[in-house]
């Protein structure tokens, strides 16, 4: 793999760069939108501007409690990271070593959350929140942002640790280790790239929720970002410049955060374990 | 496991059960009428609407599931490779998927929703007619399938690209020592290693495709006419609009058992002995 | 053992509520009540501010209410609001668009302001708020809401277009055929439209004497003045002159689009102009009324209220506050670019409005031959809310954009419309 001609190289890097500017059109146009108002928007016809403003960035930092909102979404999109990953690496552990007809039955049930309409879990569980008084904080969205995130984290890193050869494990215990050590301290240094991805998923369906966050947060000081920037929506026109501002800063944490994950996903780490 | 399984009852069993309940009632969410037994699930087969959202929800799920794996596979294939600022390129691949709904669809309107928008500026620059995306009932339904393409495609990417990291190098050795060519290690190694992965990959595709709301709901309502109009719209619009939370939840549950059978068929052949 | 403990147990819990009991009940004199107020954003970017302002001031005049004010956006508003009531947590005062709250009462979640009319009768102030649009929210001899704000549907023209071809703004929509067929060509089309336009059927049929309802209320889409209402847009349709990417434009986009010179007339409501610039409003004006075929004049108008919910523990401050709010919003317009049109005249008489000709066309002109969507048959009903939130509507101007065969959209629509009466 690492003998690739540099001819090659130059031509796989011309593919993946022009399959990247490709992809992201749809982003750059919403990207240039977001440097121009919404008026200047609506008077030209064509795709490319005529000028570039930062008024709506300046209207989102100072007119709308914008930090706040961040604070909020990032505390949930952590919480519900955390929590996603530590349950899904147990049961996924579970999954991958054992066969009974409770896990069984458990891993199906997974997939059952995944397809039921929000609002009907909503409903009855709203009151269960209310009377635990914790409408208005993050607890109720991290707890069904975690379940809406289970199956696919739990059946993925279920999937990833069947890769790695039980034999590893073996070693690890014979050596003393406990089970839930070896989990720890070898198998899942070994599944980073499984790790990595599980947690990018929770991360950014929790950051980008809109509905839970809707229904139980309700005063201005607990809003996401996602339902923050709702607010420009008016009943029958969206102030665009300023809803693109608001998204374009919104992805900004996100991106950096990715940036810095994605060097989890290194290959070579389960031959590295065999053979050391 | 505990936590998890009290979580699972709380937030997935009381609901299912209540909404089965709700699935044989007549009225609304706020207030239910009166017990009609399977009287909604009967009244879906004779249902045009139904017929017509299970029709487009098939050939979305299915075209949408192919068409993401394909590409997100063949960009995790790329991204494997030793490029240069390949930490930048994987990050700037997940944009699609980074950017909320709402905004991505107004980004796509820009390329395919009007006579001057870039798709038909591009068209008619290589001399092609101008094309209304959106405004026939085919193409329509394409462009919310590309769309749903689009942002589904660096999931997949990351997720295989993750399977394709841990698939243990000496099975490469193996095959170069028997003399494989690229393709016979493709088709013989790297595919077969990624089959848990992609098995539950597309499981999870198939569920959230059946499921889509926003895709379709920010770009088209399920139109134009009923062209795009899927299964969650239609037990959306019962459930809300139409103050008919009986029928809403059968079509809910219709497809939940549809694709439970799907699901614990796939899983149980991926099972077998190998 | 275990029958010592519990009632060890029980002496506890009991001495915890006295206590409690004890420490929360001094204070709870003096505290003031707490409402749960829901507004939706019915302004510009400001709106959320400007509410807050006048929740404050409330607050300040009354220090028994303490006023909390939520702002429901607009992004799956209706959701917000039924899931509030199926889980117990509805907001104590909300307003709301339409017949929401005719719908709310069907489901028993509305609580009426009967008492709050009846007072309002008595010291004269109701004569402020007009029968028509009081009588919208008279259900089951309730009212179940005040109306604050009533919107429509009328035609907007680019005075630069009509100018360049030298073409009188149309009267009639004989006229505005001709017109919209006469400037269609090199990208421009007559008229502008969107996927979700489903007020431009609603606003024609009313328009042409037509309906959706006939006087005993039953589905009356195939009368011959609605056909004859559809034949017209189909023939529009058919001219060429409306612009073929309408069906898959959203509201937005068809603002947008007219906005930035692409067609010539656009339907649309009094907001419309409300954040654009000078220079564009310069170039857009509003036709009065527009005579059908037989010369009816006519157009659609829609409440927006605010209710009382049954969940409310406060039924007296809700009054309170329902009535203090109705009389004290007029900066919901000035301020914060409120799109609809005040229902109280005294509001209206606001130089804000006087000065505007698109507010003064609407308060002049649209006003006194509006009606509602249920029209014929007099009294609305609560399956209303279904018939403008099901879609048809929509998708049958979908399909006459689309060019579909005309004979058969009406009868579809009917259908569907029958379907929804029945509750199906």
């Amino acid at each position: 793999m690492n003998r690739m001609t540099w001819y090659s190289r130059l031509s796989l890097s011309g593919v993946a760069w022009a399959a990247v500017a490709l992809m992201n059109i749809p982003v750059m146009l919403v990207i240039l939108g977001s440097f121009q108002t919404t008026s200047n928007m609506s008077s030209t016809a064509g795709v490319i501007p005529t000028s570039l403003t930062l008024a709506n960035y300046e209207t989102v930092l100072a007119r709308t409690p914008f930090f706040t909102y961040l604070a909020n979404s990032l505390t949930i999109a952590i919480g519900t990271t955390v929590l996603s990953a530590v349950l899904a690496l147990l049961a996924g552990y579970a999954m991958s070593r054992y066969r009974s007809p409770l896990l069984t039955v458990f891993s199906y049930s997974l997939f059952v959350v995944q397809m039921f309409p929000v609002v009907l879990v909503l409903i009855p569980v709203f009151p269960i929140f209310r009377e635990l008084g914790t409408i208005n904080t993050p607890i109720p969205v991290i707890i069904l942002c975690t379940v809406f995130n289970l199956p696919f984290v739990t059946w993925m890193s279920r999937s990833y640790f069947d890769s790695i050869p039980t034999e590893i494990e073996e070693a690890a215990r014979i050596d003393g280790c406990s089970q839930l050590g070896a989990l720890w301290r070898i198998v899942i240094p070994l599944s980073g790239p499984g790790v990595a991805v599980i947690s990018v998923f929770s991360f950014l369906a929790a950051f980008n929720e809109f509905f839970i966050a809707s229904v139980f947060l309700r005063t201005a000081n607990s809003l996401t970002v996602p339902v923050g920037i709702q607010m420009f929506v008016q009943q029958y026109t969206t102030d665009w410049g300023n809803l693109m501002a608001g998204c374009v800063l919104m992805m900004l944490p996100t991106l950096i955060l990715f940036f810095f994950a994605q060097r989890y996903i290194v290959h070579g780490a389960v031959t590295g374990g065999v053979k050391g | 496991m505990l936590p998890t399984l009290i979580l699972l009852v709380v937030v997935v069993a009381f609901p299912l059960v209540s909404a089965m309940y709700l699935s044989m009632t007549k009225g609304s969410l706020m207030k239910t009428s009166g017990f009609v037994g399977w009287a909604n699930y009967v009244s879906l087969f004779s249902n045009r609407e139904f017929l017509s959202a299970l029709r487009f929800t098939a050939i979305f799920a299915v075209t949408s599931i192919a068409g993401c794996y394909v590409f997100g596979l063949g960009i995790a294939l790329l991204l494997q490779k030793t490029l240069p600022a390949r930490g930048l390129l994987r990050v700037l691949f997940l944009m699609p998927w980074v950017i909320p709904s709402v905004v991505a669809v107004a980004g796509w309107r820009q390329v395919i929703g009007s006579e001057d928008a870039l798709a038909n500026l591009f068209l008619r620059a290589i001399g092609q007619n101008t094309v209304y995306f959106l405004s026939d009932d085919t193409w329509a339904v394409i462009s919310v399938i590309v769309i749903k393409i689009w942002r589904s495609i660096p999931f997949v990417m990351l997720s295989l690209l993750a399977g394709l990291q841990a698939i243990d190098r000496s099975l490469y050795e193996a095959a170069a020592i028997d003399g494989a060519n690229r393709v016979q290690t493709f088709f013989n190694v790297t595919l077969p290693q990624l089959k848990t992965v992609s098995i539950v990959l597309s499981l999870m595709m198939a569920i959230w495709s059946v499921n889509d709301f926003e895709t379709v709901w920010l770009l088209t309502q399920g139109g134009p006419g009923y062209a795009t109009q899927n299964l969650v719209v239609l037990s959306y619009l019962y459930t809300f609009k139409r103050s008919n939370v009986g029928l809403g939840t059968a079509i809910a549950i219709m497809t939940l058992v549809v694709l439970m059978v799907l699901i614990v068929m796939s899983l149980r052949q991926q099972r077998q002995p190998k | 053992m275990n029958l010592r403990r519990r009632t060890i147990l029980q002496h506890g819990a009991a001495m915890l509520a006295l206590a409690v009991a004890t420490l929360s009940s001094a204070p709870a004199i003096a505290a003031p009540v707490t409402l749960r107020f829901w507004d939706l954003q019915w302004g510009n970017a400001s709106y959320q501010v400007v509410a807050q302002q006048l929740v404050d001031r409330f607050n300040n005049e009354h220090p028994d209410i303490k006023v909390e004010l939520t702002i429901v956006p607009w992004t799956n508003w209706f959701e917000t609001f039924v899931t509030a009531v199926a889980s117990g947590s509805a907001p104590d005062v909300s307003t709301g668009a339409s017949f929401q709250p005719n719908y709310f009462h069907s489901q028993d979640a509305i609580l009426p302001i009967d008492d709050l009319i009846e007072a309002m009768r008595k010291d004269g102030s109701l004569a402020d708020i007009p029968e028509a649009n009081l009588e919208t929210y008279h259900v089951d001899g309730h009212y179940i809401a005040l109306p604050w704000a009533v919107d429509f549907a009328g035609w907007y023209y680019r005075k630069d277009i009509l100018e360049k071809f030298n073409i009188q703004a149309p009267t009639s929509w004989q006229e505005l055929r001709e017109a919209a067929k006469a400037v269609t060509g090199d990208g421009v089309y007559g008229i502008m439209s969107s996927g979700d336009h489903d007020k431009i059927l609603i606003t024609l049929l009313q328009n042409n004497d037509g309906g959706f309802f006939d006087e005993d209320g039953k589905p009356d889409l195939l009368s011959e003045r609605n056909r004859e209402t559809v034949e017209f847009l189909a023939a529009l349709q058919a001219d060429g002159s409306v612009d073929r990417a309408s069906v898959g434009y959203d509201g937005n986009h068809a603002i947008q689009a007219f906005i930035s010179g692409k067609a010539a007339f656009y339907l649309s409501g009094p907001s419309l102009l409300a954040n654009a610039d000078a220079e564009t409003q310069a170039k857009i004006g509003i036709l009065p009324p527009l005579a059908g075929p037989h010369g009816d004049k006519g157009t659609a108008a829609w409440n927006a209220g605010i209710m009382a919910y049954s969940q409310t523990q406060h039924p007296k401050e809700a009054m309170t506050f329902i009535r203090w709010w109705s009389e004290n919003e007029t900066p919901l317009w000035t301020k914060a670019g409120g799109g609809m049109l005040p229902v109280r005249a005294s509001i209206r008489k606001d130089p804000f409005f006087t000065e505007s000709p698109i507010t003064t066309m609407y308060a002049d002109q649209y006003l006194p031959v509006a009606k509602p969507i249920y029209n014929k048959a007099k009294q609305s009903f609560p399956e209303l809310n279904a018939v403008e939130g099901d879609g048809f509507i929509a998708k049958t101007v979908q399909q006459i954009w689309q060019g579909k065969p005309v004979d058969q959209l009406l009868p579809a629509a009917q259908q569907r419309l029958e379907a929804i009466v029945n509750g199906q």
